[in-house]
């Protein structure tokens, strides 16, 4: 008797693939055909949509400023939640749990409410600017909307809980111990993280880092709302091509080039890893 | 190479009290072992040691130095791990190398300490492995060359060998012994197992409830317990209840289940005041009924209830004046059956009347 039961698998297999594949699919054959105004696609496959899109600075320089705020937004995530994420998997006590609940619970609060508070924090009234002023560091009042700053931080507020919780995991793979070791055989806490902490992570916050940056990448509500419509990354372009100018050929183009770029990177960045790795075997793999 | 000096230290986690006010030398090239169950200090006690943990009192001295307040790392110490704590990034060689390039020591010099190193412990051909691909009695060789790289002032040794099998724990037993002599490094060791300490250590602090019970040689611990925890933890022993009568000639007289019993007392119990006697199976000998015997021994008359054999070894239980005690004897020398009378004798010296 072959099991026969695996045939039901296609069913789900069939409504995955049409949900994730299927749509893409749609969108990256649209993006085969000319963009005519008003919406109308030409009916010969030609390549004229990527061409227009490699040939404009200024669609080249958004591509290049998505690329940018994600990277920054993904090391200053990783700067910012490494430290917390050691804290918390190394406390012993019962608050470890209250906070990494309080990371998730943060973590899946909507982005558009977060981004609202983040708009009021950062208002010409908010606790940001009256603590500027009041320390007399600036005398106007300092904004976020519209600015690149504005959109990293915008980013980092959606990755952060993310990053807290991959790299709380991380961190909780090593073994106290090896950290005692380190320090009982001569190391300075500094070096510990430098010599042992660091290097056993170092796979964790590589897959941490291209998690979040693929995270940033596709990020579209906290760059639309912070970016204000001065600083543009590519899933806003994506949305104003499609929804306010309804150029659904040319949108898919751009759909598409950014998958490519993410995938890219992507690669390149395991390939360096492992490469890195290999240099000192694959213990770490 | 350097002696520890414990003074007064003690350590409480809020109000939980893990380790009462505790003195204790650790002289200089000796290894003393810290023995006790689960929760009784002992690890409390060599974290002080490392530094990992603060004392909530008093001081601890390493070389005459006080080491209180000093971070792990200015110790100079070694440590060994229960689970190794080999770096798994780094080959064997680096691991081994660790503490000398914490150190500062040249390339050159580190890589002559390592080759020396892998020979000390037979391992030459291991240097450029990683600790998953060699096994946990290899791995454990590894941590305490590690921990002897640079020769530190003292060796610490957590339960370094729970996670192996019998076989390897004994030759590793043999391994660490001979490394700590030929180093003449001061050792401190933790262990719940009592036969580890004996035969390794040359003095040995048994520990409950974060209270030192006793310390002294393996056979002053094993010939004289302090106490009844002492003597029921170190080696199989019988116990029995009775009344202490006082000094006779130098020696302790009890009266146990109607008997009148010589041997020593383990302080200076009141007259009158309950003890118990302990006497090891092993000091007792069986004699047909009725045998004439010398002055200074103990007899009890009874009859013969169970025997076992272990082996090497026949167990015999032997039931008299309410009390029941265990002989251990060479099946060699056993000439009696079950269900027979016999006599048991067991000299005043090996005796102890225990008061706690």
């Amino acid at each position: 008797m072959t099991a026969r039961w695996h045939l039901l698998l296609i069913v789900p297999f069939v409504v995955v693939f049409a949900l994730t594949a299927a749509s893409q699919f749609v969108f990256i054959e649209r993006s085969l055909y000319e963009q005519r105004s008003f919406g109308r696609v030409g009916t010969e496959l030609t390549l004229i949509n990527y061409a227009n899109f490699l040939t404009d600075r200024f669609y080249l320089n958004i591509l290049w400023n998505t690329v940018k705020v994600s990277a920054l937004a993904t090391f200053f995530t990783l700067l910012l939640t490494f430290p917390l994420a050691y804290v918390i998997a190394r406390m012993r006590s019962r608050w470890a749990s209250v906070l990494i609940a309080g990371v998730v619970v943060s973590t899946f609060v909507t982005i558009v409410i977060k981004v609202f508070g983040l708009r009021i924090i950062f208002s010409s009234n908010g606790a940001v600017n009256r603590m500027l002023i009041s320390l007399g560091i600036t005398d106007r009042p300092y904004t976020i909307i519209g600015t690149e700053e504005g959109v990293v931080i915008g980013l980092m507020h959606f990755t952060i809980g993310f990053g807290v919780l991959i790299l709380y995991s991380v961190v909780q793979t090593i073994p106290r111990s090896l950290e005692f070791a380190a320090q009982v055989h001569g190391a300075s806490r500094l070096r510990t993280f430098w010599r042992v902490i660091l290097p056993i992570s170092l796979p964790g916050l590589v897959a941490a880092a291209l998690m979040i940056f693929n995270m940033c990448m596709g990020a579209f509500t906290s760059a639309a709302l912070l970016g204000g419509g001065r600083v543009l990354t590519l899933p806003v372009l994506i949305q104003r091509t499609v929804m306010m100018e309804t150029k659904f050929a040319f949108g898919g183009a751009l759909a598409a080039i950014l998958l490519v770029c993410v995938i890219a990177i992507n690669l390149l960045s395991i390939f360096i890893l492992t490469r890195m790795v290999s240099g000192r075997r694959k213990v770490l793999a | 190479m350097s002696s520890v000096t414990l003074t007064g230290v003690s350590k409480a986690y809020g109000s939980v009290t893990a380790l009462q006010p505790l003195d204790l030398e650790i002289r200089e090239g000796e290894f003393l072992s810290l023995l006790g169950p689960s929760g009784c200090g002992k690890t409390t006690t060599l974290r002080i040691v490392a530094g990992f943990v603060e004392p909530t009192t008093g001081h601890v001295a390493i070389g005459g130095r006080d080491v209180t307040h000093t971070p792990p790392q200015k110790r100079n110490i070694g440590m060994v791990f229960q689970d190794y704590a080999l770096f798994p990034h780094m080959t064997v060689a680096d691991n081994i190398g660790f503490g000398l390039r914490e150190r500062r020591v040249s390339r050159a010099q580190e890589q002559a300490r390592v080759r020396e190193l892998l020979d000390l412990i037979h391992l030459p051909q291991i240097a450029d492995r990683f600790p998953s691909e060699i096994s946990g009695g290899q791995a454990q060789r590894v941590a305490l060359a590690r921990a002897v790289a640079y020769t530190p002032a003292v060796l610490l040794l957590d339960e370094p060998l729970g996670a192996l099998d019998l076989k390897m724990r004994e030759a590793m037993q043999a391994e660490i012994r001979r490394i700590q002599q030929e180093l003449g490094i001061t050792a401190l060791y933790v262990t719940h197992d009592q036969t580890e300490a004996m035969s390794m250590s040359d003095r040995i602090a048994v520990m409950k409830d974060g209270v030192m019970a006793q310390i002294g040689t393996a056979q002053e611990i094993y010939d004289s317990p302090s106490s009844r925890f002492v003597a029921g933890f170190v080696g199989q022993i019988n116990l029995a209840e009775g009344t202490f009568l006082g000094g006779d000639a130098g020696q302790a007289v009890a009266e146990i289940a109607g008997l009148r019993l010589r041997g020593t007392a383990a302080g200076t119990p009141n007259v009158g005041a309950p003890v118990t006697m302990a006497i090891r199976p092993e000091a007792i000998v069986l004699t047909s009924a009725c045998t004439q015997t010398g002055a200074q021994d103990n007899v009890l008359d009874g009859t013969i209830k169970a025997i076992g054999f272990a082996g090497n070894l026949a167990r015999v239980e032997v039931e008299g004046a309410g009390i029941s005690l265990i002989v251990e004897l060479r099946p060699a020398e056993l000439r009696h059956a079950r269900g027979e009378a016999v006599r048991a004798v067991w000299p005043a010296a090996r005796t102890r009347f225990l008061t706690e």
